[in-house]
């Protein structure tokens, strides 16, 4: 055997490095031990007894503090109120929310309007006219609700192209509401933007036309003040403040109200849907 | 109990009793360094794991494989470092413990090998799966649900033997220690086999699963790790410090404190959750109890390492268990406190559930596992640790990354809870927010890893039979010359 080793211990202090196996280094381990262990019965301290004492007081505590000693042992933990009002989300968007009215003026647009004017917007060529870019939709608040509600016939121009065909009135099958947000929507998608359309002021124009029996012609039409605007909505005072963050979607501009007046219409109008 | 308590009082080694001693540590020398080493490589294992599934977290892309993604890595990493490491640290140390202290030889090392490469075949299958992505969502349970029968059935013939050891003792030998390890032999199947059957078998889980989850998570931290590491500290303290355990009341009280309360636990990781509140109050108020047992362990092992403290500073064994035994106090304090409602409110469900888990598991059990390491490996090899200065580097590498993972992960979880608290941001925010935490935590496992290489090639030398055979220990420091008298009495060869 050799009595060189290798593995030196970096501290280099000990004596020997002999790798020789023997019967006192095999058992050296053993031998050094101190004594059989044992347990004396030393009466427990009474500084013990200090947080031990603590410890049972705060368990105490948490248990009336998460149980309490009402009648309540089935039921659930109240969770804190937590900022933001009723159950602990988001408070519920107002319908009104330009977001909300634009995207709901999305769908009812998939419904109906889509399968001629085209998810992009730009109709048949010679067939059906655009929206994209169309005056017809951008100008006058009056006129393109007019044409919602009660259709065109005969030949057209749009963006510099004529048309010639119907289209069918919408004001029986769709109230209000779903006109508005249909001409919101198309105002503000594929690059158009202009002024939201609300429900208040879609009855203004068919209590107007209430008599109106038959589909437009482009000659009534321009009689139609192309810059016409509709009586501000009451509906989008609320949300003119909140319309700006928006980001993402079609920014829309908030219809007629100004900004100022709206102001304090917001802070008391009620959230109209819980 | 009474007779053998009273028979141990014979601190007097005679002859006998050190060659009863070594050939004690002779039979156990090969489950023992079994357990040992397969431990060590799944703490390899565990480690690089760690690493990639904390940078994982911060940077999504960084080794862009599917089975190393985060939501396969990290519970990959905790299952590795539980049943891979822990778990079979715990084996060795059991053992040997168990052998120790009824003073016979272990009669059947062979079984025990075989049913720990079972063991291993079951963590193996079970992590593969996991990276692999059949594992489950559920707390501490992540494995496939093929790998639990392997697990408990290898357990079971594991510590079968060490309960007929008992059993067939020596009378008069019951110390504190087989206590732990005796509870710890029968904890492990009863909630092992409790959540596997309600969550893998019986599968109606719902709201359920989560608490049952939650119980056994808590419940495998303080009935299994805790009786284990509590069983070797018990052991190694009064070795080393030549002094009996201090009280025999503080030890009764601590243990069936723990054994009476902890199986209430676990529910209190729910408080607010969709459960009658019943079940997290009680679970919450069983939390704050168990840090009685913890005052009066904490309080025994200072009162009868009071006077020796200079002992911590030369001696690993020590060293480490003191250590650990700290990390035993760290851990009940926060998982006590973070049952708290008011607090709860903001921790649920961010990294204060790593911070618990990885205080228990590395702060507490892996350092008091280390400690007995350095104290059972040059009694089964008969070599003595190479260097000083690598235990250490391995002992500050790991205190250190303990201590930093411990308060990082905690201030973590408060800004992650606080941001999952806030409804207009997302959870990824929330994860983006707390970012300055992760990349700290990649840097802790750095350190870790360091260590633990450091720990494991020394450890392998040992194994090896490389170790010195000068037949003195190593210790962490060589004492100055006016400190070499303590020394010789502590650890002198006295035959």
């Amino acid at each position: 055997m050799s009595t060189f080793s290798p593995f030196q211990s970096p501290d280099g202090t000990e004596t020997d490095y002999s790798r020789k196996l023997n019967v006192s280094s095999t058992h050296a381990a053993a031998a050094r031990e101190k004594g059989n262990l044992s347990v004396s019965r030393t009466p427990l301290s009474l500084w013990a007894l200090i947080p031990i004492c603590a410890v049972a007081v705060a368990a105490g505590g948490y248990l009336a503090g998460n149980v309490g000693w009402g009648p309540n042992l089935q039921g659930y933990n109240a969770v804190p109120e937590l900022p933001g009002g009723e159950g602990n989300g988001p408070p519920p968007l107002s319908p009104y929310d330009p977001k909300v009215w634009v995207a709901k003026g999305k769908a009812e647009y998939g419904t109906v309007c889509i399968s001629c004017h085209q998810g992009t917007g730009e109709g048949q060529p010679g067939q059906y006219p655009p929206l994209k870019g169309s005056e017809w939709v951008l100008h006058g608040e009056e006129r393109l609700i007019s044409i919602l509600l009660h259709g065109i016939s005969g030949p057209l121009t749009v963006n510099g192209k004529s048309f010639n065909g119907l289209m069918p009135p919408q004001g029986g099958a769709k109230n209000d509401a779903v006109i508005g947000q249909i001409a919101s929507y198309v105002r503000n998608e594929w690059g158009n933007t202009g002024s939201l359309i609300y429900d208040d002021q879609v009855k203004v124009v068919r209590a107007k036309l209430a008599s109106r029996t038959s589909p437009f012609s482009e000659a009534e039409l321009k009689q139609i003040d192309p810059e016409g605007n509709l009586p501000p909505s009451k509906r989008n005072a609320a949300p003119a403040e909140g319309a700006a963050p928006a980001a993402g979607g079609p920014a829309p501009v908030a219809a007629g109200a100004p900004a100022p007046a709206a102001a304090p219409a917001a802070a008391s109008a009620p959230a109209p849907a819980k | 109990m009474s007779q053998d308590d009273q028979n141990q009082h014979s601190p007097e080694v005679t002859q006998e009793d050190i060659l009863q001693r070594a050939a004690i540590d002779k039979s156990t020398r090969l489950p023992v360094l079994f357990f040992f080493t397969s431990a060590a490589a799944w703490l390899l294992v565990a480690t690089l794991l760690g690493l990639i599934s904390s940078t994982k977290l911060v940077a999504p892309g960084f080794l862009g494989i599917e089975w190393l993604n985060y939501g396969r890595s990290q519970p990959a990493f905790l299952n590795a470092l539980l049943y891979g490491w822990a778990f079979q640290a715990g084996f060795g140390v059991m053992i040997w413990l168990m052998a120790r202290l009824c003073r016979s030889e272990l009669k059947n090392p062979i079984t025990l090998v075989v049913a720990g490469h079972f063991w291993n075949l079951g963590v193996t299958l079970g992590v593969g799966g996991i990276l692999a992505g059949l594992g489950t969502p559920m707390k501490w349970l992540e494995f496939p649900s093929f790998a639990w029968p392997i697990l408990l059935i290898s357990y079971s013939l594991i510590v079968v033997w060490l309960v007929v050891m008992f059993t067939a003792r020596r009378r008069g030998h019951v110390f504190i220690s087989q206590w732990y390890v005796l509870a710890a032999c029968f904890t492990f199947p009863w909630l092992y086999l409790t959540a596997n059957l309600f969550l893998n078998v019986m599968k109606k889980s719902g709201v359920a699963g989560p608490a049952i989850a939650s119980w056994y998570a808590n419940n495998i931290l303080f009935l299994w790790l805790v009786p284990v590491g509590l069983a070797s500290s018990y052991f190694i303290i009064p070795k080393i410090v030549g002094k009996p355990i201090h009280s025999y009341q503080l030890a009764t009280l601590a243990f069936w404190g723990l054994v009476g309360l902890a199986p209430w636990t676990g529910a209190q990781d729910l408080v607010g959750g969709p459960i009658p509140a019943l079940i997290p109050a009680f679970a919450g108020t069983a939390q704050v109890l168990l840090l009685i047992p913890v005052i009066a362990v904490a309080f025994n092992h200072y009162l009868t390492v009071r006077g020796q403290h200079g002992l911590v500073e030369l001696s690993p064994s020590l060293r480490f268990t003191f250590f650990g035994s700290i990390g035993y106090v760290v851990v009940s304090v926060m998982a006590a406190g973070l049952s708290f409602m008011t607090v709860a409110r903001y921790t649920a469900f961010s990294y204060t559930q790593d911070a618990v888990a990885m205080t228990g598991i590395y702060m507490f059990f892996t350092m008091t596992m280390f400690g007995a390491i350095y104290f059972i490996v040059p009694r089964v090899t008969g070599c003595e640790w190479l260097s000083g200065a690598r235990i250490r580097f391995h002992f500050w590498g790991s205190a250190y990354a303990c201590i930093a993972m411990c308060v990082l992960l905690l201030a973590a979880g408060f800004s992650h809870g606080a941001a999952i608290d806030e409804w207009e941001k997302d959870l990824q925010s929330a994860i983006i927010f707390s970012r300055g935490y992760l990349i700290g935590r990649i840097m802790i496992w750095l350190f870790l890893a360091a260590a633990n290489f450091v720990f494991l090639i020394h450890l392998a030398l040992m194994v090896m039979n490389r170790g010195r055979l000068a037949g003195t220990p190593t210790l962490i420091h060589q004492p100055h010359e006016d400190q070499a008298e303590p020394v010789i009495i502590t650890e002198g060869i006295k035959a």
